[in-house]
């Protein structure tokens, strides 16, 4: 009998050591799905699409992007701002934005002189160009597909006080003359509301053009996040790649115990393997191992430098996830131990320069906006130089 | 995924007849050869229980580490160890006292599905394995109430200093000291068990554990 519980130990012990393994491998696609968001509604544009290499979180994923519709690009500012010079810097903005709740004209006008007026967008002299890395985006559309009930839908989200018209990302764009590349992650609520649907995801704003662009599905936790991101063109041939993230705040209990808390840890590996690969060309897995301590970034610095910002939903500013980001994203700017969100420092932004190093953080230039603008978060602000 | 199943396995010994009708030990005991049955099932409630006090406990402070998942592993085995020495020792030397642990767990379990079966209905991505973790977590605790509740408010109140105390000490990390305080409890309660069913006289068997050096 002790035998036997010596077999029941020992095979305890071999069901424990087995428990908890979570890879986040990523790969080039899956190009062969059919959601609606790999179509883009701008002719000639085509994203890049990465994606967990895994089944299950490709089958989760699946499941929640046949609810959305297509990417939007507008890659091309339809107002006339000038070229930047070499001594130029550019804001970046992380910012999520509660389903339009946040007031982005107001805050354009406030944070970054900029006048959204929908026929004459102005940027006040001395302020610079400007990319608004936002979160919580949403699109109204009739094009968004009508599908069951039965599928995935988060429930729909709707703000406190929207501003006036409450307007969606596309006529966000439109209306202050901005690039845009939108990204769906998931539907806004199954409703129809008249003939339109809504979905929300990532999305980039920018006052200067978008090139190469990048969708990159992250592994499954409680819902489907796809972070957009894109390159840009500074003075001199420089280029900066951003990236609007957006991490899952909570698991399943489920998967909080079988994966040990790891939620946002293993999507923001997704991010840096994704990353990794693009930087390299590579289509296969298994740069990082989730949560062993192990860190592969890929080649640092890069070819081009990266901002990756966004709401990472983090409890604590010591979380892994952001602790992995920091490894990986070695210039970044400090923590400044303010919150972003409640008393959670849920924001940040994130930066590592490329091996020629002309693309650099601004020592102490980042810093949070401390009015929330309508939105149940705070933004972060930094900005970015060319070095000769 | 295969702790899950083993404590899937301890939720259906729970909810099976034998349980109901008495002390755990004593029904595996009935089943198998003496008390030598109440040890392999001692074995499994305490490893099972014991491992889940240490994932609860692992998931807060482990997630602060970049090897988040190695932190978690060696707190869950640790756990699971501790809780499957004692689990054996006190189902092989007091079938009694196992199985007043057995039926807190499986009211433990019943309370955290009910709980679990709520969230269910309310929280939009709950599934049925939800509450069966829900079920899970509640065995733990419930397989040593006293230990994990005065373990909890030793946690508190240690977390509650040092929330006071420390300026970067938050509410979060008050939490943490909440789900340690509920797995060391709960632990040291079990180590107590064997310890005070060694001292009561056991049950005469004999565990052959020995050290050759």
């Amino acid at each position: 009998m002790m035998r036997a519980a010596g077999v029941c130990a020992a095979g305890f012990m071999a069901l424990l050591s087995a428990a908890c393994a979570t890879s986040a491998g990523m790969q080039l696609g899956p190009a062969d799905r059919g959601c609606p968001d790999r179509a883009v509604a701008a002719p000639g544009a085509a994203i890049t699409w990465y994606g967990p290499a895994g089944p299950s979180d490709g089958k989760s994923n699946e499941r929640w992007c046949e609810t959305v519709g297509s990417s939007v690009l507008e890659p091309l500012p339809s107002a006339s701002f000038p070229s930047p010079g070499p001594a130029d810097s550019l804001a970046v903005v992380a910012w999520n934005i509660l389903i339009g709740g946040g007031n982005v004209p107001l805050f354009l006008e406030e944070v970054l002189g900029y006048d959204c007026h929908p026929t004459s967008p102005e940027l006040e002299a001395g302020f610079s160009h400007f990319v608004l890395l936002i979160q919580e985006a949403h699109r109204r559309s009739e094009a968004i597909p009508d599908v069951p009930e039965t599928f995935k839908f988060p429930p729909r989200i709707v703000p406190e006080s929207p501003p006036e018209g409450w307007p969606d990302i596309v006529e966000l764009a439109r209306d202050c003359g901005l690039a845009l590349f939108y990204v769906p992650s998931a539907r806004n609520g199954p409703q129809t509301i008249g003939d339109e649907r809504e979905d929300k995801g990532n999305a980039i704003l920018s006052t200067l053009p978008l090139m190469d662009l990048l969708a990159i599905e992250l592994p499954f936790e409680a819902g489907r996040k796809v972070v957009a991101a894109a390159t840009i063109a500074g003075a001199s041939g420089t280029r900066l790649r951003v990236a609007s993230v957006h991490l899952d705040v909570a698991s399943t209990l489920y998967r909080t115990l079988t994966t040990a808390n790891t939620a946002r840890l293993r999507q923001a590996v997704g991010l840096i393997e994704a990353l990794a690969l693009i930087e390299t060309g590579g289509v296969t897995s298994g740069i990082v191992s989730v949560g062993s301590g192990e860190t592969a970034c890929g080649a640092l610095p890069g070819t081009i430098a990266t901002v990756a910002a966004g709401d990472f939903n983090t409890w604590s500013a010591g979380e892994s996830a952001v602790d992995q980001m920091r490894v990986c994203f070695p210039d970044s700017p400090p923590w400044d131990g303010t919150p972003t969100y409640g008393s959670f420092p849920t924001d940040f932004i994130f930066f590592r320069h490329a091996e020629d190093g002309r693309v650099t953080y601004m020592d102490g230039s980042q810093r949070r906006i401390e009015k929330r603008y309508g939105s149940d978060h705070q933004a972060r602000i930094a900005w970015f130089g060319v070095s000769e | 995924m295969g702790f899950f199943a083993l404590c899937l396995a301890v939720a259906c010994c729970l909810s099976s007849p034998a349980w109901a009708s008495g002390g755990a030990g004593a029904a595996l005991a009935q089943e198998t050869s003496g008390s030598a049955g109440a040890a392999i099932g001692g074995a499994t409630l305490g490893a099972a229980s014991g491992a889940m006090l240490g994932v609860t406990a692992s998931l807060i402070p482990c997630s602060k580490t970049l090897s988040q998942l190695t932190c978690a592993r060696a707190s869950t085995l640790s756990a699971g160890l501790i809780g499957l020495g004692s689990g054996t020792l006190v189902g092989a030397w007091d079938s009694g006292r196992l199985g007043s642990s057995a039926k807190g767990a499986a009211i433990g379990f019943g309370a955290g599905a009910a709980v679990g079966f709520v969230l269910k209905e309310v929280v939009r991505q709950y599934g049925w394995l939800d509450v069966l973790s829900t079920g899970a977590v509640g065995m733990s605790i419930g397989a040593q109430p006293e230990g994990a509740a005065l373990g909890l408010g030793a946690g508190l109140f240690v977390g509650s200093v040092l929330w006071l105390a420390v300026p970067s000490y938050g509410l979060f990390d008050l939490a943490a000291a909440g789900l340690i305080g509920v797995a060391a409890g709960g632990l040291a309660a079990w180590v107590v068990d064997a310890v005070e069913a060694n001292s009561s006289g056991g049950s005469g068997v004999t565990i052959p554990f020995s050290f050759r050096i």
